[in-house]
């Protein structure tokens, strides 16, 4: 997905161009995502990495127009959306659901379960009476909520189960895409292989497409056709999800991918060396984000910015040392 | 000696609508300058376990057993003795140092107290220690992040700080409680690795307390796991993945998602986690095991499978419970 491929793209479910947001508050402004442009074509599911701060979870708000960009452009199918009014985008909404990290505060305390899965197909006046409950108990089959579960409140469920019901919501309308920020973060690890499980399974009986924020690079890589990785505000690394893991190119995901504590069949990885400093200290906000922590950072990368570039081997690469 | 020392520890909450039962009878050792992992999902009770150590736990809670450090009775001490200990021989790291931390005083004050507060230092010393100590930890530039606010750090910075505060009094212990758990991997393994630099430099023992198995194996010599308020298997840290016994510890391993195994479907351990809210009767893991017994309804005991390896599980001897599979 080359960047010209991005901009002359027509068709894709969701897309962003040279995408900019900016926090402002009275102690400064903070560029939360920095001219993004990602594309999510139907079956191609892409996930966003990166760690706090790096503007992952601004960007996956900012596509769900959630929030207007500060600059750049939003298309969904097709469709600038970038200054669309709400009433006009309710229509598209159908076809995007949305599942955030935390179950419980995502979900309507004081309604069952069944009450908190029917309410979107209320908003968007689908289906009525008997009918509605059909479909809400189905999507509770598809989720394994069991049936005698679906009139108990949220708090009266666990964590795994509650983000079954956040999931079922999201999928109620019948969306193309489903968005989901950190969804399996807050779990415990015999309850997160489940609702991987689960979604893997939903996604390919339901041909879904999945844009997955997580800082977990282990599970992008299960639900996940490509992945970008983002550092302070910016796409620093793209590449098909197999590519990304067998030859990382940026040092920062070199980075990221060696951090993560791994069990293989010998036993545990050892704690990363420490990475150094790199010219810490002299950014100058002009150059490269990730100059005060690279070790492979030279003069070059303080005083120009690299912006991504196509590699032959495919995937892009925003480095001036990467090969 | 051991430096900590708990016996058959019972701790159950009495609310006004239930009470749950945290921890059911677990035994735990820590030697001098040993690193002890406790890995366990939400529930286990593992954090009310490490709690009761310096009896901070809350008035809510009924705590049976025994509780030695450093060879004094914990559960006997008065609050005086009590507050000699803590932060001064025992110290604790948590999982969100915004939390612990007061917002309207300077990390350099704060830094500060526990060697005020033990009358270990004067304050012109405890300010030199407080500086020489975020060094330590690498902060940078200390001398003027010293009479900075906990706001104008970032979360990792944050955790090093609490680090620093844990540590300045050169404590016999140190109880980490999912320290790593809330920072982004990059900035979990910088402060994994100085958490054990510093462990070993100072000699401390340390308790680390986490949900990830691999972390848990990265930093501690051994590992406990809980389940259902009990320790179902403790086994030295390096063998974790060869050597495992119990099922529930197999089915664990067996569902984290790797980046080292073909893209597929995850095992995972089918049911729910454990009722804390009834008593605890047979193998907490019962419900959820597949190759539960008869026999395993009433509670197997931990017992020796091999050297320095212990597991509660009826089938433990009989057969080996590898990678999900008997064999």
């Amino acid at each position: 997905m080359a960047i010209a491929e991005i901009l002359s793209d027509r068709t894709s479910l969701v897309k962003v161009e040279h995408m900019t947001h900016e926090f402002r508050s009275g102690r400064g402004k903070i560029v939360a995502c920095d001219g993004l442009n990602l594309m999510v074509r139907k079956g191609e599911s892409l996930g966003l990495v990166g760690e706090s701060g790096s503007g992952k979870s601004t960007a996956i708000r900012l596509m769900q127009r959630f929030m207007r960009p500060s600059q750049g452009k939003i298309w969904w199918q097709g469709h600038d959306v970038t200054r669309w009014s709400e009433r006009r985008l309710k229509p598209y909404r159908q076809k995007m659901g949305f599942v955030s990290q935390d179950p419980y505060g995502s979900l309507f305390p004081n309604r069952t379960i069944l009450g908190n899965v029917i309410e979107p197909l209320i908003i968007h006046g689908i289906a009525e009476g008997p009918e509605r409950m059909r479909r809400a108990e189905a999507l509770m089959d598809r989720v394994g909520i069991a049936a005698i579960h679906q009139q108990v409140f949220p708090h009266e469920l666990s964590g795994g189960q509650q983000q079954r019901v956040a999931i079922a919501r999201a999928m109620a309308l019948g969306p193309d895409l489903l968005m989901l920020d950190e969804a399996v973060s807050s779990l415990d690890v015999s309850i997160q292989a489940q609702i991987i499980n689960l979604l893997q399974d939903l996604k390919a009986d339901l041909d879904l497409t999945y844009v997955f924020v997580s800082h977990n690079l282990a599970v992008v890589r299960l639900l996940c056709e490509s992945v970008a990785v983002m550092y302070l505000g910016r796409v620093v690394e793209f590449n098909r999800t197999e590519a990304l893991f067998a030859t990382p190119r940026h040092p920062y995901t070199k980075m990221l991918i060696q951090s993560i504590p791994r069990l293989t069949d010998e036993g545990v990885s050892a704690l990363p060396e420490d990475p150094g400093r790199g010219l810490i200290g002299e950014n100058s906000g002009t150059g490269c984000a990730y100059a005060a922590r690279c070790p492979l950072a030279v003069e070059r990368c303080l005083a120009e910015a690299p912006g991504l570039r196509q590699l032959p081997s495919g995937g892009e690469v925003a480095c001036h040392q990467a090969k | 000696m051991a430096l900590v020392e708990i016996h058959n520890l019972r701790v159950r909450f009495e609310t006004d609508e239930a009470t749950i039962y945290a921890v059911n009878g677990i035994d735990l050792m820590v030697e001098p300058g040993q690193s002890i992992g406790i890995v366990g999902e939400s529930g286990s009770g593992k954090s009310v376990s490490v709690t009761s150590i310096p009896r901070l736990l809350p008035r809510t809670a009924r705590v049976e057993g025994s509780v030695y450090f450093n060879g004094k009775d914990m559960m006997r001490a008065t609050a005086s003795e009590l507050q000699a200990i803590r932060g001064h021989q025992i110290g604790m790291i948590f999982q969100n140092p915004h939390a612990y931390l007061n917002p309207t005083r300077t990390i350099g004050k704060q830094l500060m107290e526990p060697l005020l507060f033990h009358h270990l230092a004067g304050v012109k010393r405890a300010r030199a220690m407080g500086m020489e100590m975020l060094d330590r930890v690498g902060i940078v530039n200390p001398k003027a992040r010293f009479d900075n606010y906990p706001f104008e750090f970032s979360g990792g910075m944050l955790q090093r700080v609490l680090i620093a505060m844990a540590l300045i009094t050169g404590p016999k212990l140190v109880i980490a409680d999912e320290p790593t758990t809330a920072l982004d991997v990059t900035v979990q393994a910088q402060i994994l690795r100085l958490l054990k630099e510093m462990q070993r430099e100072l000699g401390m023992s340390m308790i680390f307390v986490t949900h990830d198995l691999a972390v848990a194996s990265q930093v501690s010599d051994v590992i406990y796991v809980m389940y259902g308020g009990i320790v179902v298997e403790r086994l030295p840290a390096k063998q974790l993945i060869r050597v495992h016994r119990h099922p529930y510890l197999s089915g664990l391993l067996a569902s984290l998602p790797r980046v080292d195994e073909p893209v597929g479907r995850l095992p995972f351990i089918p049911g729910l986690p454990v009722n804390t809210r009834q008593p605890l009767s047979g193998c907490p893991f019962y419900a959820r095991c597949q190759w539960h017994l008869d026999q395993c309804q009433s509670a197997p005991p931990l017992t020796l499978v091999e050297r320095d390896h212990e597991a509660a599980c009826w089938l433990a001897d009989e057969r080996r419970v590898a990678n999900g599979q008997p064999s």
